[in-house]
């Protein structure tokens, strides 16, 4: 009798297990993402690395730099044989506003896969899985140690890469402890006064210029809307949680305007529609039957 | 997949295919599509593994150049010729066979990626971004022309309408850029990809 009391207990506490290691799987694997996201941002890094973009194949030096909590990053590609560089140098940066991104657990299954060695360095992989045709498999190989991303492919449904990046080398600096709190990250000053207004944060008000979502692919919020003064251009992103779609909805007569097109470069998809008499260009690293679903839902309040 | 065709692969990644095993492989990477995803993880599984042993590669040889001229070169074989497409524009537009061909050698150029391009930036660089970096303001979509010529998609054929970006006009490019710009400056998700896309689409092509 006790024997089949021991025995059930254990059968039950196992059962219990094995229901609940997905969930902690799952769990683990969205902390090293989120450790992947703070890492490339808080860390200062310079290396080498391929990308892969359908048929073509290029290789750049990066180079992140933190300095006072502030990014500097850089990207020269590398190019084979004689050419000159240009004098005219070209810059950007990537926006530093950090836009909350929504949970990604309705849109993607999180898994982990084994553990590879890029770079000379260990990284574990983790996989997101979609659960529906709308948006790409995405594959992370994360330094488990300093949560740098090493290696990533975006993979369509017929199991091929529309674009992989890959370092080949990486040298990481170690941080210094005020750098090492992502916390502690400030906007360049500069970066404040140029960006466009209506800047909001996802959850709050979100003023989309009297636009809406009647429908939107599983998972997919908006995180947030953009409006150049003047430019009669507004730009509304949506996310996932692990991609993003942005719509540009311009105004009637209006500079900007295209016809309807669809466009593909690689992991990059465009696709344009018209909504109430603004022609609507979307652009994301989705499929293109995504951007006409998301298209189809846009209305214009009334 | 037969045993055979798997040694075939791991030959060819490991440079050590003979002509007639290499011909013979590449003809049936145009027809078997299981074949070609094969050879993208035996690539990747190779190129992790050297990653940490990854050597200069020979200046100036470039393995998907090489794969290309062996490709332009090859006699008929049971097969009309195919003409290696170099650039991208013609890649997405041939036939399935030249995307089999193509396909196999930037896999191979790929798990070979580490070994080409270890070389320290004292080689030719074209430099598109400097650092420290200054903001910019959003680019302004209001400055540009308003009228693009249409590039039409069609709704029945799939090939006809995955078009590249450099096949449409110039204006309605420098528009697609600007959006495509905006969406990778204020809409990344992802880490590290958004930078090299950024650079990758502001290139001419």
């Amino acid at each position: 009798m006790a024997m089949n009391v021991k025995q059930s207990v254990s059968l039950t506490l196992l059962a219990g297990m094995l229901a609940a290691s997905p969930v902690v799987l799952a769990s683990d694997a969205m902390s090293l993402l989120a450790q992947m996201r703070t890492a490339v941002h808080s860390l200062s890094y310079k290396g080498t690395l391929v990308y892969a973009q359908g048929n073509e194949l290029s290789t750049y030096e990066i180079s992140h730099l933190v300095e006072d909590g502030t990014e500097k990053e850089s990207v020269i590609r590398l190019s084979q044989g004689g050419e000159a560089a240009p004098d005219a140098v070209e810059s950007f940066s990537l926006a530093k506003f950090q836009a909350v991104i929504p949970p990604a657990g309705d849109a993607y299954s999180l898994d982990f896969g084994g553990d590879e060695t890029v770079a000379n360095r260990s990284c574990r992989i983790v996989v997101a899985r979609p659960r529906d045709r709308m948006r790409y498999l995405q594959r992370y190989c994360i330094d488990p140690a300093s949560g740098m991303l090493l290696k990533y492919s975006l993979v369509d449904r017929s199991h091929q890469p529309v674009e992989q990046l890959m370092f080949t080398a990486l040298d990481i600096a170690q941080p210094a402890p005020a750098a090492a709190d992502a916390s502690a990250f400030r906007v360049s000053p500069n970066v404040t006064s140029a960006a466009p207004q209506a800047m909001a944060q996802a959850g709050q008000a979100q003023d989309s210029g009297g636009w809406l979502f009647t429908a939107l692919p599983a998972g997919f919020h908006q995180v947030q809307s953009l409006m150049e003064p003047g430019s009669g251009v507004r730009q509304i992103i949506l996310s996932d949680g692990m991609t993003s779609v942005s719509i540009f909805i311009v105004d009637p007569g209006k500079p900007g305007a295209l016809e309807n097109m669809e466009l593909s470069a690689g992991a990059m998809n465009i696709f344009t529609a018209e909504s109430a008499g603004h022609k609507v260009v979307l652009v994301g690293e989705v499929p293109v039957a995504t951007l006409k679903s998301i298209s189809e839902g846009l209305q214009r309040a009334r | 997949m037969n045993t055979s065709k798997t040694e075939f692969l791991s030959a060819l990644l490991d440079d050590e295919a003979g002509e007639f095993e290499r011909r013979r492989l590449l003809d049936e990477l145009r027809k078997d599509d299981e074949l070609g995803n094969t050879l993208s993880r035996y690539a990747l599984i190779g190129e992790t593994m050297r990653a940490g042993n990854a050597q200069r590669s020979s200046q100036g040889i470039s393995l998907l150049g090489r794969i290309q001229d062996e490709l332009v070169d090859e006699p008929a074989y049971d097969q009309p010729a195919v003409q290696v497409p170099v650039r991208k524009q013609a890649a997405m537009t041939s036939s399935r066979m030249g995307w089999g061909v193509a396909m196999a050698a930037t896999v191979a150029a790929l798990a070979m990626g580490g070994m080409l391009f270890m070389q320290q930036p004292t080689r030719t660089a074209e430099q598109v971004a400097a650092a420290p970096v200054p903001v910019s303001a959003p680019q302004a979509v209001a400055a540009l022309p308003a009228n693009g010529q249409t590039a039409v998609a069609s709704a029945t054929n799939v090939d006809d309408r995955i078009r590249q970006i450099g096949r449409v006009d110039s204006q309605t490019r420098d528009i697609l850029k600007q959006y495509v710009a905006q969406h990778v400056k204020y809409a990344s998700t992802t880490a590290i990809a958004p930078s090299i896309r950024a650079v990758s689409y502001g290139n001419e092509r």
